[in-house]
């Protein structure tokens, strides 16, 4: 058994708007093990990358971390003074972002903000230097030397992203945080990235938590996936067993949204109806159940947590895909509106 | 960063100020030498001694022969010719040194704005929305809602005469100007009165532009990299609040230029603002044109300055 | 038939609101703003008022011992020449926002044409005016209007005019810089298809949509012509006396700041009042005006 390197419980963070309190993150626990792939997999505003910001305390205002713990190297994140939360970002812990574009200072060289995440661990400027470009090479940016020198404005996305990615890992952090690092990208650059964040986990086996909400992605790159609706965490497990068979009806739906090369001819292309949660005023039960096409009456009322449903399948469903399948024909249903599969016996809902 | 394009951007420049310079004169002299002769001499004159004066500063010759000679001595020899009521007294010295006089109190001026604008917007910005962001930002509009001289004004009276009177005399300002360089008791005031509009204007944009920056990506990913906050303010954060700051340092320096202009005649500092106006009132007119010249100049120069600076700090902008 | 609670959702449905209703129920939200058009509407009526009537004839000289404070017979007591100051700060109002709205109204006349027409036709034509709008940001304004007020004479239209001719670059280029973005927009280019004349493109299409700048530019140019009209009078090239002027009162008012600080107190505080409040005004109507600010 593996002690896991991150350990996160019951994790909630708000925020303090116009309208009211807003649960970004409502109650989220998950393990990362050492030198794992995990994957957190959400539509926009499901509070995946609140989570990943929670981690390392940079929830921007009016955002605030209200309860939960984050447990790393036996201290709680949450709790440790501000120079000590500094330390550790940057250097045991990094986060890449989603659009290398703005995430990287226009004023400032490349080469430069690299060495500047060493400088500030205690490295000496000719070691930044030396690792930089040992870095930029490792990312396999093509003429290093050159490039260093160069403003964020002069290179391509991709090469800004692998600069990021060298960044991120220029102090052999234990885990690497990347928020939605190939969104921005066109997609022959995305493999590329992807493979090379695969290489590195595997040669120098940084952990990586891979925030998207692009399913391929996953498939891709991780070998344990959350799925996260609406500020809470609906399935997790193994990234094989999760695709072969999702147990909770909204990972089913995203899975068979995505068009696919061995798909019948005449199968419609199906999306998930309804439009994400407002998290001012969730519904109540299950979050899912105003566009979930198995839900039964207990999901308008009573709210599910996760539960293993399979083995190392963990969902929080009343009614799982198991039973959608037996007892509401998941498979043959052409028609994936809300509530499409669900029945009734003697006119109520069962 | 010395770029070709930076070079041949320079020299269209300076052409351009050139140009202007030249145009601008050109049109003052003209103008002004429309006049009819009489008019160009503060004393009556009659008969022999306006016709000998007339002819000493060379006003008998047709308008076109004076005008070229005008352009010829400014140009190739730098000489600006003499003043009308001063006999023999030659207006490029004077003007040279009342440039100093007016540059020293123009930088100070230019520091407090830059200066204190800065601090002040940084300040109001990084405390958003506390008392001390509420009482810089009202300071700061009041401040470029009132002209110079007011504030001179309301400093004149309180220094020099409120607080003289309530600590019996240790306080006092004095108004002039005392051997070459001034004082620092001297330029202080004046100093302020003329910067404190502007250095409001700097508080403002500066204020407004770091709280757009700091929430940019980019200082996310300094504060994710583990930078000391101190840190991120200056080098990642203020870098990038102070370029919109440098696109209005150019109409901020002529407005000193210009407004030096009140505060000199009224506080009697020997500068060229305060030659411009004396001398337009003692009808001088060589003088005039001439201090108008040197302005036209140092206001195309001002320009010039602050577009290269901007290219130096904005690694973005090609010329 | 279900008994389940349903939860529904229901989206509040907005009338669309045109930009200028939005702009206007954003503007009168704005407190600085709504101060700023108070102050102003009553400035407006004392100045008109002060055509009729003051409380003691502006330019009467020794209604009141010169220099004499503050008292029951004068509000704000006396000037040099011992007359009303509150009378003169009166009229005064009249020569500010004569000149503040004066100076706009010819840079209006001036600069939109100029701007609308190098932004729309460009070629030859804008880069003339282009280098026009360089050369004059070249020329020190005060000095010119100076020089020019002073050959021309001292009067109200004069002072107009040399303030305006220094000024109107700034709605030059912004509204050809309007015009730049605007004709790219895929109404003109039905216009044109549509064969209409460059005239009702330019007037009919272009300008209604560069308006909100415009009115925002003209707003902050009011306080900049009054200032700009203080520093002359300050200096006394303004208005001629015996007419009064808030800069030139000031001026006076300075040199007598050691026996009488109400003196120059007066048209001091006057002039920042004025300034400030068509500055918030300003300030509110670009916040109003911004398209980018949520509703």
């Amino acid at each position: 058994m593996t002690v896991p390197i991150l350990q996160v419980r019951d994790l909630r963070t708000q925020f303090l708007t116009d309208g009211g309190i807003v649960t970004a993150v409502d109650g989220i626990s998950f393990d990362l093990n050492p030198g794992e792939t995990l994957g957190i997999v959400g539509e926009s505003g499901s509070g995946k990358s609140i989570t990943a910001l929670s981690i390392l305390r940079l929830v921007p205002d009016p955002g605030k971390i209200v309860g939960g713990e984050v447990l790393f190297r036996n201290e709680d994140l949450l709790q440790i003074a501000d120079d000590d939360i500094r330390e550790i970002r940057g250097r045991d812990i990094a986060m890449i972002f989603q659009d290398p574009q703005s995430s990287l200072n226009p004023v400032l060289t490349t080469g430069y903000q690299i060495d500047e995440a060493m400088l500030a661990h205690g490295k000496s400027k000719r070691e930044a230097h030396q690792r930089t470009l040992e870095l930029l090479k490792k990312v396999r940016i093509p003429a290093a030397e050159s490039r260093i020198k160069d403003f964020p404005h002069q290179l391509s996305g991709g090469m800004r992203q692998r600069a990021m990615i060298a960044m991120g890992l220029s102090n052999a952090p234990q885990i690497l945080i990347a928020d939605e690092p190939t969104t921005a990208l066109d997609v022959t650059v995305q493999a590329q990235i992807l493979e090379l964040l695969a290489d590195l986990n595997r040669e120098l086996g940084t952990a990586i938590i891979m925030i998207t909400h692009n399913m391929g992605v996953v498939a891709g790159l991780c070998s344990r996936v959350i799925v996260m609706y609406a500020g809470q965490i609906v399935e997790q497990g193994p990234v094989d067993q999760i695709f072969e068979d999702p147990q909770h009806p909204y990972t089913w739906s995203l899975l068979k949204s995505i068009p696919r090369v061995d798909a019948v001819r005449h199968e419609r292309l199906r999306s998930i109806e309804g439009i994400a949660p407002d998290l001012l005023r969730p519904p109540t039960g299950c979050r899912f159940h105003p566009r979930c096409p198995f839900r039964i009456e207990k999901c308008y009322t009573d709210e599910p947590t996760l539960k293993e449903v399979a083995p190392n399948d963990m969902a929080a469903c009343w009614v799982t895909m198991d039973r959608a399948r037996k007892d509401m024909n998941a498979d043959e249903l052409v028609d994936i509106r809300p509530g499409a599969g669900s029945h009734y016996r003697r006119g109520e809902l069962v | 960063m010395l770029t070709r394009g930076l070079a041949i951007y320079i020299t269209q420049r300076l052409v351009l100020i050139v140009f202007t310079v030249f145009a601008v004169s050109s049109v003052v002299f003209l103008a002004i030498h429309q006049l009819p002769g009489d008019a160009l001499f503060n004393e009556h004159l009659h008969g022999n001694e306006y016709q000998q004066k007339l002819h000493y500063y060379g006003l008998d010759r047709p308008l076109y022969q004076q005008y070229l000679s005008f352009l010829g001595n400014l140009f190739f020899r730098g000489d600006l010719g003499e003043s009308l009521v001063l006999k023999g007294v030659k207006i490029m010295p004077v003007v040279l040194r009342e440039f100093q006089v007016s540059s020293e109190v123009g930088f100070v001026a230019l520091l407090f704005t830059v200066g204190l604008g800065m601090i002040f917007g940084v300040v109001a910005a990084m405390r958003q929305n506390t008392w001390i962001d509420y009482v810089l930002s009202t300071t700061s509009v009041i401040g470029y809602s009132m002209p110079n001289f007011v504030i001179a004004a309301f400093l004149i009276l309180l220094f020099g005469f409120w607080l003289a009177n309530a600590t019996g005399g240790a306080f006092y300002y004095q108004l002039g100007w005392t051997g070459r360089y001034g004082t620092i008791g001297e330029i202080w005031l004046p100093a302020f009165a003329l910067g404190f509009p502007y250095a409001s204007i700097v508080a403002r944009l500066t204020r407004a532009s770091m709280l757009e920056v700091i929430r940019q990506d980019y200082v996310r990913t300094a504060r994710a990299k583990g930078l000391r906050e101190q840190v991120i303010i200056i080098r990642h954060a203020l870098r990038n609040a102070l370029i919109p700051v440098i696109t209005i340092l150019a109409p901020l320096v002529i407005g000193i230029l210009t407004g030096g202009v009140v505060i000199e005649y009224k506080f009697g500092i020997p500068g060229l603002g305060k030659e411009f106006v004396q001398s337009i009132l003692n009808k001088d007119y060589n003088i005039v044109i001439g201090v108008f010249t040197a302005y036209a100049a140092l206001i195309g120069l001002a320009n010039l300055l602050v577009d290269v600076a901007y290219a130096f700090i904005d690694p973005r902008i090609r010329y | 038939m279900a008994t389940a609670s349903a939860v529904i959702q229901q989206e509040v449905i907005r009338p669309q609101a045109s930009l200028w209703s939005d702009a206007w129920r954003r503007l009168r939200r704005n407190r600085l703003a709504l101060v700023g058009t108070i102050y102003l509407s009553f400035l407006v009526v004392v100045a008109i008022i002060s055509v009729f009537w003051t409380p003691y004839r502006w330019e009467e000289v020794g209604v009141a011992v010169p220099y004499s404070g503050p008292s029951h017979a004068n509000l704000l007591g006396a000037d040099n020449l011992g007359r009303d100051i509150l009378s003169r700060l009166m009229a005064g109002a009249q020569v500010s926002l004569i000149v503040g709205i004066g100076t706009q109204i010819v840079v209006l006349a001036v600069g939109v044409p100029i701007g609308l027409a190098a932004g729309y036709f460009r070629g030859w034509l804008d880069s003339v005016v282009s280098l026009l709008i360089s050369i004059f940001y070249g020329i020190p304004d005060l000095l010119v209007a100076l020089i020019l007020v002073f050959l021309l004479g001292p009067s109200l239209t004069n002072i107009i005019l040399a303030i305006a001719l220094t000024r109107w670059m700034d709605m030059a280029r912004l509204v050809r810089g309007q015009t730049l973005a605007l004709r790219e927009r895929e109404f003109v280019e039905a216009g044109r298809a549509a064969g209409a004349k460059p005239a009702k493109i330019l007037f009919g299409h272009i300008l209604p949509n560069a308006l909100g700048p415009i009115i925002v530019q003209a707003t902050f140019g009011i306080p900049s012509a009054i200032l700009f009209e203080a520093f002359l009078s300050f200096l006394g090239l303004g208005v001629p006396p015996p007419r009064p002027s808030w800069g030139s009162m000031a001026a006076d008012g300075i040199a007598a700041y050691q026996i009488a600080p109400h003196f120059v107190l007066a048209p001091a505080i006057a002039l920042s009042l004025t300034l400030m409040a068509f500055n918030f005004l300003g300030d509110g109507l670009r916040d109003a005006l911004d398209p980018r600010l949520k509703r």
